[in-house]
Parts: C-alpha cells; structure tokens; sequence
C-alpha cells in the first residue's frame, strides 16, 4: 500500500478525526509494523518517529486531501501551558473520494488497515498519550528481541530519553496484546 | 587551552583563529580542494556574487562550533574534536555541491556528502598523520546514532553549519534575509543531560531568536535556495551527468563508493574541472556537451509548464502525488515527441516548498531529524514548533514543473496536460 494511502484511509478508518501529530504518527507506526505499509522509523525523544510519514503528511496538506488544523490557545499568557496546541487532521471532500476509490480497488488492504486503526480505537480510544506509550514499548522490546518485564522496558526507555511509569507499560502492553504485537 | 597560531580574516565574523594542527589540515589537498567548490552550485546564475566556496564556509563553521562549545563549558578535548570536525565536515561535497550529491543518489544508491566526508576521514593517510587518535572521536561527530551535544553542534536543527550558512549566503547573495539574532542565540544555548546522552536546548529567552533564525531559514529557502532558475540549472546539471553516464563520456565507477579508485576520483574533481571532464571528453554534438555548454554560458531551459498542484482536479493531483522519478523518462519522450525536441532537453520536475513557518517541524525532521528544544525556567522542555505563538495559515506549496528549451516552450504549454494527464 502507498503511504498517501495509508494516511488517509487511516484518518478514514478513525472517524475521520486524528487528533494530534503524535497520535497519526503512532497509527502509521503499527501498520509499518503490521506490514500494511513502508516507513522509516527513528527513535526521537517523543518516541519512535518517521520523516516519510511527516512528509507524506505534509505533500497531502498540500493539495488539500488532508486538512490539519490546529486549536488556537484559550489563555493569553506568554508562557503557555505544555501541549496547549493540538493538531487535528481530517479528510477533506477530495480526501473522502481518494480513500473510497482506494476501498473500491483494494478492498483487502482496506479491511487489513480497518482491523489495526479499529483497534487502536476500541483499545486506546486514539488517545495519543497511549498509543505513544505503545509505540515506544514495542519500539523497546522489538530492539531487545525477548520478552522484557516492566522494569527493564522503563529501564530501558531511559536510555532513549523516554520516561514511562508502571501503569502506562500496562496500557501499552494492553494494546499490543489486543494487536498481537506481543504475547 | 587551544593555542591559536594563526588569524584569518573572514567577512562574517572578521578573523578565525587556529591552532597548528589546524592549520595543518587547511593544508591538506582534500581541504584546499573546497576552495574550488561553490558553496551555493549554480545560485550564482540567479544571484551573481554567490561565488562563495565551502572553504570559507567550513572555517565559518569551525568559528560558531567553538563558539557554542565554548558557551557550554565542554572540555578542552571536546572542543579540539569539535573544531576539527566543524572544519571538515563538508570535506565530502563534489562539484557544485549538493549538486553533485543528486548525482550520487542516483548513481549510487543512497549515497549523501556525510557518507564521503566519513570515507575520506578513515581512508586518508594525510588525515592519520595530522589527528592521530582524534581521528576517531572526530568520526564519531559524524555518526548519525551519537546522541552527544558535540555531534548536535556538528549537526542539527540548531548547529553551527546553519547559522553560519544563513549568514554567510545571505552576505555572498546580497539578500537580507539569512541575517539572525547570532549573539542571543549563542548567549541562550544550554545543554541537558541525562543516562549517556546530552542535547542542545535554547533558554525560554532566547526563544524569540530561534523565531528569528527559522524564518531566515525559510526565506532563504524559498528566495535563494528554491529559486525556480537554481532549479532549472541544477536540472540541467543532473541530466548533464545522467547522460554523461548514459553515453558512456564518464565512467559510471565514478560513481560507485566501493570501487577502489573511488576517493581518487572523486577528489580531483571540482567545480570546473568536473565541468571541464565532461566537454573534454564528449564532443559538441552531444547532449551532455551541449547542456554544460548551455550552463557556463546561462542559456538555460525555460519552463514550458508550471503548475500549483492545488489548483489542479482531484485526478490530475493524484496523478502528480504518485508520480514516481522512475515514471519521468517515458513522459519526458512523449513531450518531446509532440513538440520535437530531443528528449533529453524536456525535464520534469517536482518541488516542494515548505511554507509553514511555525508548523515546520516536518521539514526540519526531514533535513535532520531533530526538533528545536526550548527549555522553561524549571527545566521544563518543549518543542519550539508546538510552542511557537506565530504560524502561518498557509499550505505549503508543491509545484511541478516540466523544463524545455524556449523555442518549443509555447507548443509544450498547449500539449502538457494532456500527455500528463
């Protein structure tokens, strides 16, 4: 599958709402994963990270298939809260047609990228924070190549600048369970 | 304590002190070599000073790494490696270059000027003699895993090859808009520690600075870097070479990092002499010939067809999107034999051009791959493009472009969108 694709069928799949960078990264993230589709991925501080999936974004805004939008703030302080600012991405009307196209023509890629982003949504609600949390663990124990106990994978996320407690490895390992990323 | 032996007057910065060893290696035939290297490629055929070389640059770089090191209170040793690795960083650059690294990719796989920058630090016998065991702390800038605050000098969003190119650029082309709040940024860099790694982070203070350098950087971008006649030269020179390869004027093993003669090669070409190489060795009839001729001479292609994606339908814009490099050739023959010129004159040509001044991250990921941090009174870190308070609403343009000689320009306009489409 085309990356251009992935993207937006994944917005589709999601309700045609991803809220947030991180969140339309991580998604991508468990495709590449999955074997749906082709990214790079790096570890950045904010957990694993791709260009060619930022590019692709970007080359998608451009001709106005995806729309990113972003929340203006409430406050009007200088020194705004963290994480004040979030994008939001949707399909535009030409975005819609691409993807039921996409479905028309590819209908078992489209199912196979559906069950993923499903459940990403039944599991983590898209919540970014958590498929963030997911990403970066299994990130941590596909590097490993064994299986780690909680201690080690937070140890270990250390070492990558990543700070993760207890409860958010459970909730992580909560979805790569249900995706069948790990045992 | 660095023992500086010699001064060197520079526009930018006025005089660059370095030690012995330095000065050493300036000497070295690989560094000189950079004088005969334009900082800006074929910029000088829209900005005509921009005659600049990546000489003077790599001292520039060496001036603002020590700069910043000196500002983070790193070691002597640190700083010694750091400033042998600013001075030689771009030691790797071919003719004309990120002109020539164009070539590289496409002849060689993905092959970049850091790649022979690291070939010729480990193969050269001149650079043993002169860093002795340096020369692997030096190397180990140049390794793109290091999560060291003297790799992040060398090479990041905030390193000190930008600041001193935006600069340097800026004063060579003539234009204003590289200039940026140096001092306060160079007065506002912090570093962080934690585990083994270490990172640059900017003041909270210094943040309207960094505002300052991102959108000298845009600008520059969008008014010297993506000029759309740099564009069309640098077509020509790409499809110069992909036809001096095709025809067989110069050896493809030019181009192959593993062939044993590789850095010999490669070093003894430069700007005129890679220029020279292909006319000595084609004859004028040839199309290779015939296009750097054109180049020295600035008579350039034109653009036959020029188009913001945007405005196109919903096909015609998938249709660009997913159009791949491999794809051009067969499209470029079915131009040029509807408007009958050779197809070798007829270029396709996709452009991206990121407008999205605060919404940028993704472009500077894609150069390197490292956010801007700013960091709060408490230590607290965030990202500069989730912080920033000013962006721009504006998409960021893709532009596709199909060069031809001037003569056929007109009868391409008329036929573009149906051999395209």
């Amino acid at each position: 599958m085309e990356l251009s694709d992935a993207i937006l069928t994944t917005v589709k799949v999601a309700g045609n709402r991803v809220l947030g960078r991180t969140a339309i990264q991580k998604l991508v993230y468990f495709l590449t994963i999955c074997n749906i589709v082709e990214a790079r991925y790096r570890p950045h501080y904010y957990g694993p990270y791709s260009v060619d999936v930022a590019s692709s974004i970007q080359m998608l805004s451009s001709v106005d298939f995806l729309i990113e939008e972003m929340d203006t703030p409430q406050t009007t302080g200088y020194l705004v809260p963290e994480n004040w600012k979030r994008y939001q991405y949707t399909l535009s009307s030409e975005g819609e047609e691409i993807v039921k196209d996409f479905e028309k023509f590819n209908r078992n890629e489209f199912e196979n990228l559906s069950q993923i982003i499903e459940i990403c949504g039944s599991t983590a609600d898209y919540d970014m924070n958590i498929l963030s949390w997911a990403a970066k663990v299994h990130y941590i124990l596909s590097k490993k190549g064994e299986p780690m106990t909680d201690d080690a994978i937070i140890q270990t996320a250390e070492s990558f600048g990543w700070k993760l407690s207890e409860d958010q490895v459970e909730m992580a390992m909560d979805l790569l369970e249900n995706l069948d990323l790990c045992e | 304590m660095l023992e500086i032996e010699k001064f060197l007057r520079d526009p930018i910065y006025g005089f660059i002190g370095l030690t012995q060893s330095e000065i050493k290696l300036l000497d070295t035939p690989f560094l000189q070599r950079l004088r005969r290297i334009k900082q800006l490629g074929n910029t000088h055929l829209v900005y005509p000073s921009a005659c600049h070389s990546r000489f003077e640059h790599s001292l520039g770089v060496l001036h603002i790494a020590n700069r910043m090191a000196q500002k983070l209170g790193l070691s002597d040793e640190q700083i010694r490696i750091i400033r042998y690795a600013a001075l030689l960083h771009d030691v790797g650059h071919g003719p004309l270059s990120h002109n020539f690294e164009a070539v590289l990719k496409s002849n060689s796989g993905n092959i970049t000027h850091e790649d022979v920058t690291r070939k010729i630090l480990t193969d050269d016998q001149f650079i043993d003699k002169i860093l002795g065991h340096d020369k692997q702390k030096v190397l180990d800038l140049f390794d793109e895993e290091n999560e060291t605050v003297s790799k992040e000098i060398i090479s990041s969003n905030i390193d000190a090859d930008k600041m001193d190119y935006l600069r340097r650029d800026s004063y060579h082309t003539g234009v204003a808009y590289g200039v940026f709040d140096l001092e306060r940024i160079l007065h506002t860099i912090n570093m962080k520690e934690e585990n083994n790694r270490s990172y640059l982070t900017i003041l909270w203070k210094g943040k309207d600075a960094l505002e300052n350098y991102r959108l000298a950087r845009h600008l520059m971008h969008t008014q010297v870097y993506q000029h759309h006649v740099r564009a069309i030269s640098d077509s020509m020179f790409h499809r110069a070479v992909q036809i001096a390869v095709r025809d067989r004027t110069l050896d493809s093993d030019l181009f192959d990092v593993d062939n044993e003669n590789f850095l010999t090669n490669y070093l003894s070409l430069d700007d005129i002499r890679f220029f020279d190489r292909i006319l000595s060795q084609s004859t004028p009839e040839k199309n290779d010939y015939k296009l750097i001729n054109c180049l020295e001479n600035r008579i350039l292609l034109k653009r036959g067809y020029d188009v913001n994606v945007k405005k196109l339908n919903i096909s015609q814009k998938k249709r660009i999107i997913k159009l791949k490099p491999s794809q051009y050739a067969e499209i470029e023959k079915k131009l040029a034999d509807e408007v009958g010129c050779d197809k070798d004159f007829v270029i396709l040509y996709k452009q991206e051009i990121e407008n999205k001044l605060y919404k940028s991250t993704y472009a500077y990921l894609k150069a390197n791959e490292t956010p801007i941090i700013v960091e709060d009174k408490n230590g607290t870190l965030y990202d500069l493009d989730e912080e920033s308070l000013i962006h721009s609403e504006q998409e960021p343009l893709l532009k596709f472009y199909i060069f031809c000689p001037d003569e056929v320009k007109n009868k391409l306009k008329a036929v573009a969108e149906d051999i395209l489409f």
